[in-house]
């Protein structure tokens, strides 16, 4: 018998941004504040994909970001862009040829790894094999001279809130992938940093143990008034986990957003074809609020009608999520092809009537080509016209390849760029 | 031929001889082993005088006996002990501070690499006559002290070599011991995963703390089966013992081959229960040996496991 | 850097003594460099018991360091094949012979070789250095081995090769730094050794070992210097040609 059961969803209980009256100061001054950081690839890092000299011009360049107490953020980018490089000057752990890094208003720029306040976790859990799991989480109390009874016990807390409490006596060769992350956060919060960097922690993981790692870090980090920094290449990481999103492209961040403003606003084109949940068209300006595409006329939202000044070519992007196809209403649907003319002003399907720009929805008729099934957002590609797009469709009515389907498309998705 | 081939074939086959054959290689070893097998069963006849020099035809233990009656086995055997121990402590202090201290990638630290590991193949022989040149007597030591105004006459240099403390041969040995133990140490911390330094320095270790608490560990565990060898190698040299150690009381090497060659064919059987004794030791040294390398070996390196 | 003036002094210090020493004509008390120079000790190789000493040596050396070879890369390569305690058991049986203590090895082994017939004879001491030698390799190469990927033999046996075709196109190749270091290794046990010569050899067998031990105890140290110095060079020049070799396949830590 099939239960349901509601996941008990982990809610934070600050807010981000709010600073602990706990252990850090309770002012405003953001957690991590990189300024006009530059920071050059090294020629012996452990990059999985990049070998290039060391060299002000192989690097990153112009990084400016803040975090504010108790936020997530993401770094997310292509692979060898260099967010890993990023994320160890930030620690301290690869070097910076320019710019400052400041740490709850101090600037460590110049500090040594250890004395920043930050701490740095491998993409693989790295716990010193020689010390039982207990040792390992009270390391960082260790070094700070606390006795052996006191860091016994605050070593065995966190282990308790990480769900480990009874693998304190463990080895770390004794220790499944899943346990190591969660000794490895442990670990870094009995440090008490400002900054928690992990790096690519759910890369190379399966779907399970990526979902107990996710677990892990929220776990670790809620209630903390810790910052919390993380590098993937993977956007549903990059959703699920972080409150805002820094999307590195270009050797430099172009755009830092909350995932839901990134998706309707990608910065720029390049930016919306990383996210990659846009479909793209050619079209030029038809005047200042619409654009022709062969897919007819589309208006677009004021905002972006607003940031690009004047006619000209531009390419516009419509988002998957905001194109469905249904089956026609009543089933006969004379014109199959979307011919591109006659989409100014919009044509109608099966007698619905379509108004001036201003109506977030326009329709069109199209073919089914082919239906994408997947564990997320199955689409069908339709052919209207000369265009093909992916659809999405209502998975309890779904449609089969060569049905006639109508089109809808809310205009709030559409966004263009200036060529 | 065809008998050859039904062997074989009943080799593949027939269970019994099956198991033999799957644990083949262990033979291999027992054979490799055999003339040290064979060392000791054939010392344990002798010293109870079933064969050998001085065989009699009632065996009997009073060649065992005196061996373990006499004083000067066990204050052999302690002072071969003490010597070897101490000779591999300090091999082993030296190796690691060139292993840790000489880490990095430079020049200045690749030459200290080379220049420390360089009497690799010296062997124990020459090691223990340079020892007599340089702390002899009236050795270089002797005669730079004199040339400072500190001695005057050979008499007055304190007793290096032929002494209860056995400096000399302690030097001798530390000085053989250290290149070996040095490469292993090299390469041991070669093969630590920078990771393990990155992660200790950012949960707030000083350079200090690192070396404490992280490389050294692991160093001296990955170290154990070269430091097992190391103090089994000092033990048994019988080079440097003779030329360096004092008459009395004379290490369990040099005691054996004086026992060995002695005319009275009685003490010769005797020669064959401090030899027993001396493969115990090797024995037990063995069994560590291949213990701290189940245990520790591959421990810091990059796929980090234990085997 | 202090470390280093300290290692370097204590490297090159000893060498530099047997050197001034195995040219010396008078270095008395209280002299601290000699006082006067000769090459006699190194002209007079040719003629004396140190240069005969010196070919014994070569030759049992080399030899054993064939031996042990041939003999222990198989051995290796065989108990690589074993796992958990059978192979920690093998390991440390091969270990023995190296582990137990010359002297000891001896009362044995003289005994074998005079059974054997061949006591006091060269060929008695050469399998007296096979011995340890060859225990030596054989755990050498059982890390060697264990640490292989076997996948390229596999490659080789499914494209049809025959044992000894796999031997001698995979396998050997690919062991060239081991194999250097095995033949090292076994050289130098048996060019060094000192107790398995003296007791197997019965005094018969001069070694070069055993020459310089005798002048040392006689007190003859210029000849003992110029021995020592003809021990200590080959092997050394041995070790820097191993240096320059290729370290990836090493047995030996680098």
């Amino acid at each position: 018998m099939y239960t349901v059961t509601s996941t008990p969803h982990k809610t934070r209980t600050q807010a981000p941004g709010t600073p602990d009256n706990g252990i850090h100061q309770a002012n405003a001054t953001p957690v991590l504040q990189l300024d006009g950081l530059h920071v050059p690839f090294a020629i012996n890092e452990r990059h999985n994909h990049d070998h290039v000299t060391q060299s002000p011009a192989n690097g990153l360049h112009d990084v400016s970001l803040s975090v504010a107490h108790g936020e997530r953020i993401v770094l997310l980018g292509p692979s060898g862009e260099g967010k890993t490089t990023l994320l160890r000057a930030v620690a301290g752990l690869s070097p910076i040829t320019g710019g400052t890094v400041r740490v709850n208003g101090r600037d460590v720029s110049a500090l040594a790894a250890e004395a920043r306040g930050t701490v740095y976790l491998h993409q693989v859990p790295v716990l010193f094999p020689h010390l039982s799991v207990m040792d390992n989480v009270a390391f960082p109390l260790t070094v700070r001279g606390v006795a052996k009874s006191h860091r016994h016990r605050i070593a065995q807390q966190l282990l308790d809130r990480l769900g480990l409490g009874l693998f304190g006596n463990r080895l770390p060769h004794m220790l499944s992938g899943g346990q190591r992350h969660r000794v490895a956060l442990a670990r870094a919060l009995a440090a008490q940093p400002h900054m928690l960097l992990l790096d690519e922690p759910l890369s190379a993981l399966d779907p399970t143990l990526r979902r107990d790692v996710r677990e892990a870090i929220r776990d670790a980090h809620d209630d903390s008034a810790a910052g919390l920094m993380l590098v993937t290449h993977d956007l549903d990481d990059a959703t699920s986990l972080g409150d805002r999103i820094a999307v590195i492209l270009d050797r430099t961040i172009a755009q830092i957003a909350p995932a839901a403003e990134l998706f309707a606003r990608p910065a720029s084109r390049d930016v919306m074809r990383f996210l990659g949940v846009h479909q793209e068209l050619q079209g030029s300006m038809r005047d200042a609020h619409s654009v022709s595409t062969p897919f007819g006329v589309l208006p677009l939202p004021s905002d972006v009608s607003a940031r690009l000044s004047g006619a000209g070519d531009v390419t516009v992007g419509i988002r998957t999520d905001a194109i469905h196809c249904t089956a026609s209403l009543d089933g006969t649907v004379t014109d199959s092809a979307m011919r591109a003319s006659s989409l100014a002003p919009m044509s109608t399907v099966a007698g619905t009537a379509i108004s001036p720009p201003e109506m977030p929805v326009i329709s069109a008729a199209g073919i089914v080509e082919h239906v994408h099934i997947r564990a997320s957002g199955s689409t069908a590609t339709v052919r209207a016209g000369d265009i093909t797009v992916e659809a999405g469709f209502n998975p309890f009515n779904a449609p089969q390849p060569g049905d006639t389907v109508a089109l809808r498309i809310d205009t709030r998705g559409i966004v263009a760029f200036a060529q | 031929m065809g008998a050859w081939r039904l062997l074989y074939v009943g080799a593949l086959t027939v269970r019994p001889l099956r198991s033999l054959r799957a644990a083949g290689p262990i033979w291999i070893a027992v054979v490799v082993a055999l003339p040290v097998l064979f060392g000791i069963a054939y010392s344990a006849l002798a010293v109870f005088g079933v064969v050998g020099a001085g065989a009699s035809a009632s065996p009997d233990a009073t060649r065992l006996l005196a061996v373990f009656q006499d004083a000067s086995t066990w204050r052999g055997l302690g002072w071969s002990v003490y010597v070897a121990a101490v000779s591999t402590a300090l091999a082993t202090a030296g190796a690691a501070c060139v292993a840790m201290l000489f880490a990095q990638n430079n020049t200045l630290n690749t030459l200290g690499r080379s220049v420390a590991t360089l009497p690799l193949p010296v062997p124990h022989l020459v090691a223990a006559a340079t020892a007599l040149f340089v702390l002899g007597q009236s050795g270089l030591l002797a005669r730079l002290l004199h040339a400072m105004g500190l001695i005057d006459v050979p008499a007055d240099m304190p007793a290096l070599v032929y002494d209860h403390a056995g400096v000399g041969l302690i030097t001798a040995l530390a000085w053989k011991e250290l290149p070996f133990l040095a490469v292993v140490a090299i390469a041991l911390r070669s093969g630590h995963a920078t990771e393990l330094t990155e992660a200790a320095h950012t949960l707030g270790a000083t350079s200090w703390h690192v070396a404490r608490d992280i490389t050294w560990p692991l160093l001296w565990r990955g170290l154990m089966p070269a430091v097992v060898a190391t103090f089994v190698f000092a033990f048994g040299s019988y080079e440097s013992a003779v030329l360096l150690a004092a008459i009395d009381p004379a290490p369990l090497p040099v005691l054996t081959m004086e026992r060995f060659a002695d005319p009275a064919l009685a003490r010769r059987g005797e020669a064959y229960g401090l030899a027993l004794l001396a493969l115990a030791v090797a024995a037990l040294a063995v069994v560590a040996h291949e213990y701290t390398r189940a245990r520790w070996s591959g421990l810091a390196s990059e796929n980090g496991t234990a085997r | 850097m202090v470390l280093l003036a300290l290692i370097t002094i204590s490297t090159f210090v000893p060498f530099a003594i047997l050197v001034l020493q195995s040219v010396s004509g008078a270095w008395r008390w209280p002299d601290v460099l000699p006082t006067s120079f000769t090459m006699t000790g190194w002209r007079a190789l040719g003629q004396s018991t140190l240069g005969g000493a010196a070919v014994t040596s070569a030759l049992l050396a080399v030899s054993t360091a064939v031996a042990a070879t041939a003999l222990g890369v198989p051995v290796g390569r065989s108990l690589a094949r074993l796992t958990g305690a059978t192979r920690h058991v093998a390991a440390g049986l091969v270990f023995l012979p190296v582990a137990a203590p010359p002297i000891a090895l001896a009362a044995g082994l003289q005994v074998g070789t005079l059974w054997l017939g061949i006591g006091g004879s060269a060929v008695g001491v050469w399998l007296a250095h096979c011995v340890p030698a060859v225990g030596y390799v054989s755990l050498l190469m059982l890390g060697v081995f264990v640490t292989r990927d076997a996948a390229d033999e596999e490659a080789a046996r499914t494209h049809g090769a025959s044992p000894w075709q796999m031997w001698r196109h995979v396998i050997l190749p690919s062991l060239r730094t081991p194999i250097t270091e095995a033949l090292a290794i076994g050289f130098l046990i048996s060019w060094a050794q000192v107790a398995l010569t003296l007791v197997v050899g019965g005094g018969a067998v001069r070694a070069l070992p055993i020459e310089v031990l005798s002048l040392v105890r006689a007190g003859q140290d210029r000849d003992a210097a110029v021995g020592a110095l003809l021990l200590v060079l080959p092997a050394v020049l041995a070790l820097a040609a191993l240096r320059t070799g290729s370290r990836r396949t090493s047995a030996l830590p680098a």
